[in-house]
């Protein structure tokens, strides 16, 4: 359903104007509330649901394999399944390289809690299926993300932690879990429309916007990646350079608000 | 009635521009340049594009020797070719096969006896390479018709022109050690025949090279074929391949394999590995080395003709051979084609004659043979 | 799912590529001045059967590499009315097969919308602009052989936008970028206005430093594309 253009310069001005005026009333960095529901597939280490207010649905399931970080470096994996899209077209294979670029060990994700031993590690695979999406899906996807590895939980282990010398695979206890506490960086899509710039941008917003910003967040500070991003295809434009440091500013004050009450949830 | 049509006729003769003609009606563009002695692309009926080579700027053996050694690049050889407008960027990569050969056996009879099958079967004795052939035009998707024939005609005439002999592409196995203080050294049977101890370690399996040949056709103005054969050939003659040795243990690696053009990674135990120093020319057999070039034969068509004299020239010949064919208006016009491949002695390994146009005389393959034994003859110095 | 490729010559299966026993590289202090010494070329419409092409070399004391970019188009579009060109734009690797897929289409995605900025396409409606990248080659000189196609980027914007003036195709403004830093700058209008920007390493504080570095490589790359496009 796309807008008239009527519709556009009317939304546009309203979204350019001093203050900012959006469609729904939001504050230009507020989001639209969330439902998260974890920990729900019996057959996953850790799973994710969540639903954003309009309709957008995104799963999120995690497994994980006893590897020997010897051979093998790359400790998580990231698939991406977008319901509708071929797996090689170019945005569910744009979209598995940012987040496995987002998950890289050497940004904001803390790899030695996967560590098993001296020689083996979990492997963390993520699978990622996105029933439905308005608006760009980054955000929301990064959220189910991090959401999920809250939740997971991963087999204890019994082996003694050195085993360089005694020559033993690891082995685990038959019930414990012990929590993984894995913090992923978290994705924020920001919009950015004449010289203003919004968070969570809805679908009609998008649909105006002359360009946006991925900027991934962990640990108090925006890290890499961070892009520039179409959210539309009939207004890109170029903007002001000083917008790109004013939406970083806005992504860490705002983000441990938008972490707390997603953990909390 | 007829009074009055008369009054009002008027023809006025169209006239156009040589580049608008030649998008109209390639066939009368063609046919009015060759009446004047000249082709559309300004050449003379006889005469070659020139041909620039760039030999092995590609490959890991031009890096400067201290760079080798963490070099990533899996190219063996490669070759730049540039003719006319269009070039060719030619890369050999390699792979290693385990032959699934017999065992070593004292059995004397039976290596005889195989022997003998395999003399008479002369092409099993000589090796190939995999070429792919992307011919940019400003599409994506599944290759051409055009792009898979010359793959599968480069594929062949390679392994029936007999220029890479298997014994070229058996590996050499050597053997890495680790002695007691970690320190690696690869040591190859035949660089040091005198140790005795190392010949215990030669291995019991047999693998050998496998040579795969990337081949980028950009600003295609006409067939590629010669081109792609003489700039695989170019790369072939500077390809090198790397020592290769086992480790004492086997080593686990990742690696990736492609299939279907895109690229999966699979985990496999790896246990032939590739010296990133180390490495041997690739011996062909110089003599059957050939050289390709193309010829067309045409009918001149009288009709076309722009006689500025008094013609009945009798003796005029009714077909043009031409030599190289370039541009769109000769390769959609000429039907009559002769491609050869042969050496500047005139050792022919392979050639093709399509007729479907003018009449392809014994006169003209004889002429055109003649040319290709000149156009070899000048590439081959090349070098 | 494993359908065999019946088109290409694709050798015997159990075939390993080579692999080279290769000592894992020293990683060096990313620390690199490598602004300075890079020496650059630049030629148009060397590709005859595309509307517009261009080749880039640059060689610095760390880095060898050339791509091509060719454009074809506007071309005719079949199906619905679009008011505006369509612009697609594909990265190919070279003889090297250096970068993955999924990277190779991330990037081509990020030029993609740097371009839908660029380049007039309410100019062209109904019509489709096709774009190709190809990395000839690519060469590490230093030893810390990091496949880094951020580098790469301000490069293929500089191609893309020399191969698009050479097609004759509208542009708003001759668009080209610089690196610094792991941050990538992409700008039009002398620098007041970016139209992309990347960043795959590093923290977020170095921004506006990378930002006037970029500009100045923006310009240097911009005088260099009018002096190419004046010259006959």
């Amino acid at each position: 359903m796309g807008l008239s253009v009527t519709e556009k310069l009317y939304l546009y001005d309203s979204l350019t104007s001093n203050p900012v005026v959006r469609p729904d009333g939001r504050k230009p960095h507020q989001f639209r509330p969330i439902e998260v529901f974890t920990d729900f597939l019996p057959s996953a280490n850790g799973s994710s649901r969540i639903i954003a207010s309009d309709g957008s649905e995104c799963i999120v399931s995690i497994k994980a394999k006893v590897i020997d970080h010897t051979v093998e470096d790359e400790l998580i994996h990231v698939e991406i399944d977008i319901a509708g899209q071929r797996d090689d077209s170019p945005q569910v294979e744009t979209m598995t390289s940012l987040l496995n670029n987002v998950l890289e060990p050497r940004g904001g994700i803390d790899v030695s809690k996967l560590r098993l031993t001296k020689r083996y590690s979990f492997k963390i695979f993520i699978d990622v299926l996105l029933l439905s999406s308005a608006s760009h899906p980054v955000s929301l996807i990064s959220m189910a993300i991090h959401s999920a590895l809250n939740s997971t939980c991963l087999p204890k282990l019994v082996s003694s932690f050195d085993d360089l010398e005694v020559e033993e695979l690891p082995t685990f206890h038959d019930y414990d879990l012990v929590r993984l506490e894995l913090s992923a960086p978290v994705v924020f899509v920001a919009a950015i429309v004449g010289d203003s710039i919004l968070m969570d941008a809805a679908a009609a917003e998008s649909e105006v916007s002359n360009n946006g910003l991925i900027i991934t967040w962990s640990n108090g500070k925006a890290i890499s990646p961070i892009r520039t991003v179409a959210l539309n295809d009939s207004d890109v434009k170029g903007f002001d350079p000083k917008i790109l440091q004013k939406a970083i500013t806005m992504v860490e004050e705002y983000a441990p608000d938008v972490l707390r009450a997603l953990n909390n949830a | 009635m007829t009074e009055v049509d008369t009054e009002t006729l008027e023809v006025h003769p169209i006239t156009f521009p040589p580049q608008v003609l030649a998008r109209i009606s390639p066939e009368l563009s063609l046919q009015r340049h060759l009446s004047l002695g000249i082709r559309p692309c300004l050449r003379k009926f006889e005469e070659f594009r020139d041909v620039h080579i760039n030999q092995e700027t590609l490959s890991r053996y031009n890096l400067p020797d201290e760079l080798l050694p963490t070099a990533n690049s899996g190219i063996l050889g490669s070759n730049v070719l540039k003719c006319g407008k269009t070039f060719v960027i030619t890369s050999i990569t390699g792979g290693i096969v385990e032959e699934t050969l017999p065992v070593e056996t004292d059995n004397l009879g039976e290596e005889e006896l195989l022997d003998m099958s395999e003399k008479r079967d002369e092409i099993s004795k000589y090796a190939s390479v995999f070429p792919i052939v992307e011919v940019e035009r400003g599409r994506v998707g599944a290759p051409t018709d055009e792009e898979m024939t010359v793959s599968q005609k480069l594929h062949d005439c390679v392994l029936h022109s007999g220029i890479i002999p298997k014994s070229a592409l058996n590996v050499k196995c050597g053997v890495r050690t680790t002695d007691t203080e970690g320190n690696k050294t690869v040591f190859y049977p035949d660089e040091q025949e005198d140790d005795v101890t190392l010949k215990q370690l030669q291995q019991q399996k047999k693998w050998a090279y496998v040579l795969y040949a990337k081949i980028v056709v950009f600003s295609r103005t006409g067939p590629v074929f010669d081109l792609c054969w003489n700039s695989l050939i170019f790369a072939l003659r500077n390809t090198r391949l790397p020592r290769a040795f086992i480790d004492e243990r086997a080593t686990d690696l990742t690696m990736t394999v492609r299939t279907r053009g895109r690229s999966a990674t699979i985990k496999e135990t790896y246990d032939i590995l590739c010296d990133p120093k180390k490495s041997v020319q690739l011996k062909l057999v110089e003599p059957k080395i050939g050289y390709a070039s193309s010829y067309g034969l045409i009918d001149l068509d009288p009709e076309a003709q722009i006689n500025d004299d008094e013609d009945e020239d009798m003796d005029q010949p009714s077909s043009i051979l031409l030599a190289d064919i370039d541009t769109e208006a000769e390769e959609t016009c000429i039907h009559s084609t002769i491609s050869i491949i042969g050496d500047s002695k005139g050792n022919l390994s392979n050639v093709t004659l399509v007729g479907g146009g003018a009449k392809i005389t014994p006169e003209a393959i004889k002429r055109s043979l003649l040319l290709s034994k000149q156009r070899s003859s000048d590439l081959s110095t090349r070098l | 799912m494993n359908v065999q490729d019946r088109r290409r010559l694709l050798g015997p299966a159990n075939a390993r590529p080579i692999a080279f026993s290769a000592e894992k590289p020293v990683v060096e202090e990313p620390e690199k001045d490598q602004d300075k010494q890079e020496s650059i070329s630049l030629r148009k419409g060397l590709i005859e059967n595309s509307n517009g092409s261009s080749l880039i070399e640059v060689s610095s004391k760390d880095r060898q590499f050339s791509l091509m970019a060719s454009v074809y188009g506007p071309r005719a579009l079949r199906g619905s009315f679009t008011s505006m060109a369509s612009i697609s734009i594909q990265l190919q690797n070279g003889s090297q097969e250096k970068y993955g897929p999924t990277q190779l289409r991330e990037v081509a995605t990020f030029l993609t919308s740097v371009f839908n900025a660029v380049v007039n396409r309410s100019r062209y409606p109904k019509s489709g602009i096709d774009i190709f990248v190809y990395l000839t080659y690519d060469r590490d000189l230093s030893q810390s052989s990091s496949s880094n196609i951020s580098a790469l980027i301000p490069h293929c914007i500089t191609g893309i936008t020399l191969a698009l003036a050479d097609a004759g195709i509208e542009i708003l403004d001759l668009a080209s970028g610089g690196y610094h830093n792991g941050n990538v700058f992409s700008f039009i209008k002398n620098g007041d206005e970016i139209t992309g920007f990347w960043k795959d390493e590093g923290v977020s504080n170095d921004i506006s430093d990378s930002l006037e570095i970029c500009r100045q490589s923006y310009i240097r790359y911009k005088s260099l594309m009018v002096s190419t496009l004046m010259q006959k």
